[in-house]
């Protein structure tokens, strides 16, 4: 019967692309985004149980307890939860980031209901069961291991560590081989009884239903889920270091991995627009920013260089990278330095256009799907972007002026203290940095 | 019956705008305003297949030489362009086309129309840029042959298809693209690349109208040469062929082939489901059976083409450490003749149809997966309007086919075998 409702529910309801917030009486948060080209919709739902509120030793726990809310419930074995959804050609997958973690799927529209019910009992009554545990770790740890030989995840892990050191944004949330071996079912119950209630979460749905009766069906199926009082760490800002520090980690491969970079803006910051349109100058444009085309007029030094600022609920970083030879690794540093400071000087008028004309460019391509909606709204969501942000957009980049972009590169920009770390065939004497401390 | 009428109502047509321009040009047009996006693509019946020995190869070097300028664009002037639109841009190469294509926001999809219609009439493939750009694709070529996991792909191919051109690997054989020039590359723009062998397609939040008119405004006034109709079919295999292959590798890896069927033959419908029963999803038989439950393989993927001249069905498969690859071998093989056996149930089948429906669905969820879809079937299939069909020749596969398509495709004489192994010390 739910199923020819929904199917008429479709029938009879309105199109249009705006992002509607409800919150059910526990508590929980859902966000809808109602559209019918496709019958089909995605659901993410999300607790801020991410991996910054890992305890230390027990790395990589926050991915586990979400995998494991799809490795048997009370009602339902690992087996039977991936053939309900399967059977009617659904996915329902787990995912964990540094904020926030949880479930993510895709359903068509007749069968959202079946959906939400199995995504329901997964939330409320994991079984965390230890023989599915060790399998779990299992899995885990072998995906670690083989990225070992791997220079790009070998150096944006290790940068990730040597910029933020004992702050939990120094790990990733798969967390490393020797923490993920720690973890045991009581370290899973204890982190699921922390932050899984339904107050420190929310649904996003896009697609094909409609909301009004989603919402009544959500309450109903979610009623028992139990609102209550969530003490979520209080995590406190990263800090820098006092001096410029460097490490290397020896690897012989003919082109060297270049990181640089140094603490940045977390979620929230006024100035965030103005600092993503600076970088843009800076290094963000694929092969018309600054860092790139001051390497590549250095023929052959590398195909790849960029910046990039990334952010998250307690902290921020600014990186650039840079892969190119060996022998030109103290070359491609001085570049990126020097175009540091030259954004802190002077920025064009055309360099503030040709951004502009990129960002609006580049943001409907972000979210012309279902899938990738969901993903937007999300953002929208932890970053308290507002409700209107999508029609917001074009303004808040239009109304970016050449001061805002000087005075984000000041603030942001620190080219007399940085981190640096290079994989690769490279000793600290071939680079040259005044008051540098190298690390072991 | 609700099962039909629910299938019916959801999976709906798509609809297309279709028209001819006189020059040729097959002109697809569809409307998704979910967002102010636009995808613009030229699809030109063109790839690997077409490509005689000695010139393997050349439909790759062509796409990386239309980037490299025109009478109007520099080189890479076109990635400048859509860049600077805040759009991105990419092309591909596969056995039978060659597609171009943008991403713009919708008020600036021109720019695409425009490159496109440049890219078709104007190419330079000036010499100086031919050199390095032959340099790069070069090394593109060797770094195939560093990749295991490709060799063993390529290998397959070569071992299962003697005759038809469906063996020929989209980047070329080395010795081929060491030989060709720039003139053999020009001749083979001046051939394939015309209206009469190109579809456009434009998807995403237009007016109908509105892009056929500016279709029209870009390509209407090039000259149509002709499209080249290939007709080619591999005699039937007769006998299991096999080979080893050692490379740098870590655990052996299994590749298996079986030749299939064209895409107007029914079965290849069958064999979507079967592919769907196989391996898809983590409750499929290769995924729960043998990687999960009897811990043979770390993955196994099957994947199975059926194109405009025949069709592959392959399996792929990595060994978890301590089992050989020839008991990986027994196990799958074990899997595959089970289906010639046994019916399977009609739980499992709807899984798989429901599997294979949905993910048709889940495909056009952005104009660029719908667009490319477009192009898909016309070229592969002579007509979109295929696509169409699929729910429904789905809907009508039976446990009965899946057992005799098994039967009839996964033969020892019809198989190939290819084995990766770690070279010896």
């Amino acid at each position: 019967m739910k199923i020819l409702c929904s199917v008429l529910l479709f029938v009879l309801c309105a199109s249009a692309t705006t992002i509607e917030r409800d919150t059910l009486p526990n508590g929980l948060i859902v966000l809808t985004v109602e559209a019918h080209k496709l019958p089909m919709v995605v659901m993410r739902a999300s607790i801020h149980a991410g991996s910054v509120f890992d305890p230390q030793g027990k790395e990589g726990l926050a991915n586990v307890v979400s995998q494991m809310l799809l490795r048997g419930t009370t009602h339902r074995t690992t087996d039977e939860i991936v053939e309900t959804v399967e059977s009617v050609g659904g996915t329902l997958s787990s995912f964990a980031d540094e904020d926030y973690a949880g479930l993510t799927g895709r359903v068509l529209s007749k069968d959202l209901y079946l959906l939400i019910d199995l995504v329901s009992d997964c939330v409320q009554h994991p079984r965390f069961d230890s023989v599915e545990l060790t399998r779990l770790r299992r899995e885990i740890v072998s995906g670690i291991k083989a990225l070992a030989d791997d220079p790009f995840a070998v150096s944006e892990r290790e940068f990730r560590q040597l910029i933020f050191h004992d702050h939990p944004l120094g790990h990733f949330p798969e967390g490393f081989d020797s923490s993920v071996a720690q973890i045991n079912v009581t370290d899973v119950q204890k982190f699921y009884d922390s932050f899984y209630a339904p107050n420190n979460g929310f649904l996003v749905f896009v697609g094909d239903f409609c909301r009004d009766s989603l919402i009544d069906i959500l309450s109903e199926t979610l009623s028992s889920w139990e609102r209550r009082v969530v003490h979520a760490p209080d995590i406190p800002d990263p800090t820098a270091r006092s001096t410029t520090v460097g490490k290397i980690i020896p690897m012989e491969i003919s082109q060297a991995y270049i990181l640089l970079g140094h603490l940045g803006p977390k979620y929230g910051a006024d100035d965030w627009q103005e600092t993503r349109v600076m970088n843009y100058v800076l290094g963000g444009a694929a092969s018309t920013s600054r860092i790139f085309e001051h390497v590549r007029e250095k023929k052959g030094l590398a195909y790849i260089a960029y910046s990039y600022f990334r952010r998250y609920k307690t902290g921020g970083y600014f990186m650039a990278e840079v892969q190119t030879k060996n022998e030109m690794a103290n070359e491609v540093v001085q570049i990126v330095l020097d175009e540091m400071r030259r954004t802190q000087d002077t920025i064009g008028v055309e360099e503030l256009q040709r951004a502009k004309k990129f960002y609006t460019g580049y943001f409907p391509l972000t979210h012309d799907s279902y899938g990738e909606m969901a993903d937007v709204v999300f953002h929208i969501e932890i970053q308290h972007l507002g409700l209107d942000y999508l029609s917001r957009y074009e303004q808040l980049i239009e109304s970016i002026r050449l001061g805002d972009l000087k005075g984000a590169a000041q603030k942001y920009l620190h080219p007399d203290r940085f981190y640096l770390l290079i994989v690769g065939d490279v000793k600290p004497d071939d680079i040259d940095i005044e008051e540098i401390e190298w690390l072991e | 019956m609700l099962n039909i009428i629910l299938a019916l109502f959801v999976f709906q047509p798509i609809e297309v705008h279709d028209y001819d321009l006189e020059n040729g040009l097959k002109v697809l047009i569809y409307e998704d305003h979910f967002a102010p996006v636009v995808t613009t693509q030229v699809h030109y019946r063109v790839g690997s297949a077409y490509e005689p020995s000695g010139l393997t190869g050349i439909s790759h070097m062509l796409e990386h030489m239309a980037f490299k300028g025109t009478k109007k664009y520099g080189p890479r002037e076109y990635d400048r362009l859509i860049e600077a639109a805040g759009g991105t841009i990419n092309a591909f190469t596969s056995l039978n086309r060659t597609v171009y294509y943008a991403h713009l926001r919708s008020d600036r999809y021109e720019l695409e129309l425009d490159i496109e219609a440049d890219r078709m009439q104007n190419l330079v493939i000036a010499a100086d840029e031919f050199a390095p750009e032959k340099a790069v694709v070069m090394e593109e070529r060797r770094l195939r042959d560093n990749d295991p996991y490709y060799s063993l792909y390529e290998q397959l191919n070569l071992t299962s298809f003697l005759y038809s051109p469906y063996r020929n690997p989209s980047i070329g054989f080395m010795a081929d693209i060491e030989r060709f020039t720039r003139d053999d590359v020009l001749a083979w723009y001046k051939k394939y690349y015309n209206p009469t062998n190109a579809i456009v397609v434009v998807a995403g939040d237009v007016d109908p109208v509105e892009a056929l008119r500016l279709v029209k405004k870009h390509y209407g006034t090039i000259k149509g040469r002709g499209a080249e109709k290939l007709t080619f079919y591999e005699p039937p295999q007769r006998g299991e062929r096999r080979f080893e292959l050692e490379k740098n590798v870590m655990t052996p890896v299994l590749g298996i082939h079986y030749h299939t069927v064209d895409i107007h033959h029914r079965d290849f419908h069958v064999l979507e489901v079967i592919s769907m029963i196989l391996s898809y999803g983590l409750s499929s038989r290769f995924e729960k059976g043998l990687v999960r439950e009897r811990g043979v393989a770390t993955t196994i993927t099957t994947y199975h083409s059926a194109l405009q001249y025949g069709g592959s069905f392959i399996v792929l498969a990595m060994t978890q450490s301590g089992i050989s690859v020839d008991s990986l071998e027994g196990e799958i093989l074990r899997e595959v003749e089970r289906l010639k056996r046994e019916p399977v149930s009609d739980r499992e089948l709807d899984k798989a149809k429901n599997q294979a429906l949905a993910l048709s669905i889940y495909e056009q969820d952005s104009p660029a997966g719908i667009g490319l879809s477009i192009g898909w079937w016309e070229i592969e299939s002579g007509a979109w309007e295929n696509m169409n069909r699929y729910p429904e020749e789905i809907q009508k596969v039976t446990a009965d086919d899946v057992m005799a398509a098994a039967q009839k495709y996964f033969t020892r004489d019809n198989r190939t075998v290819g084995h990766l192994l770690p070279e010896e010390e």
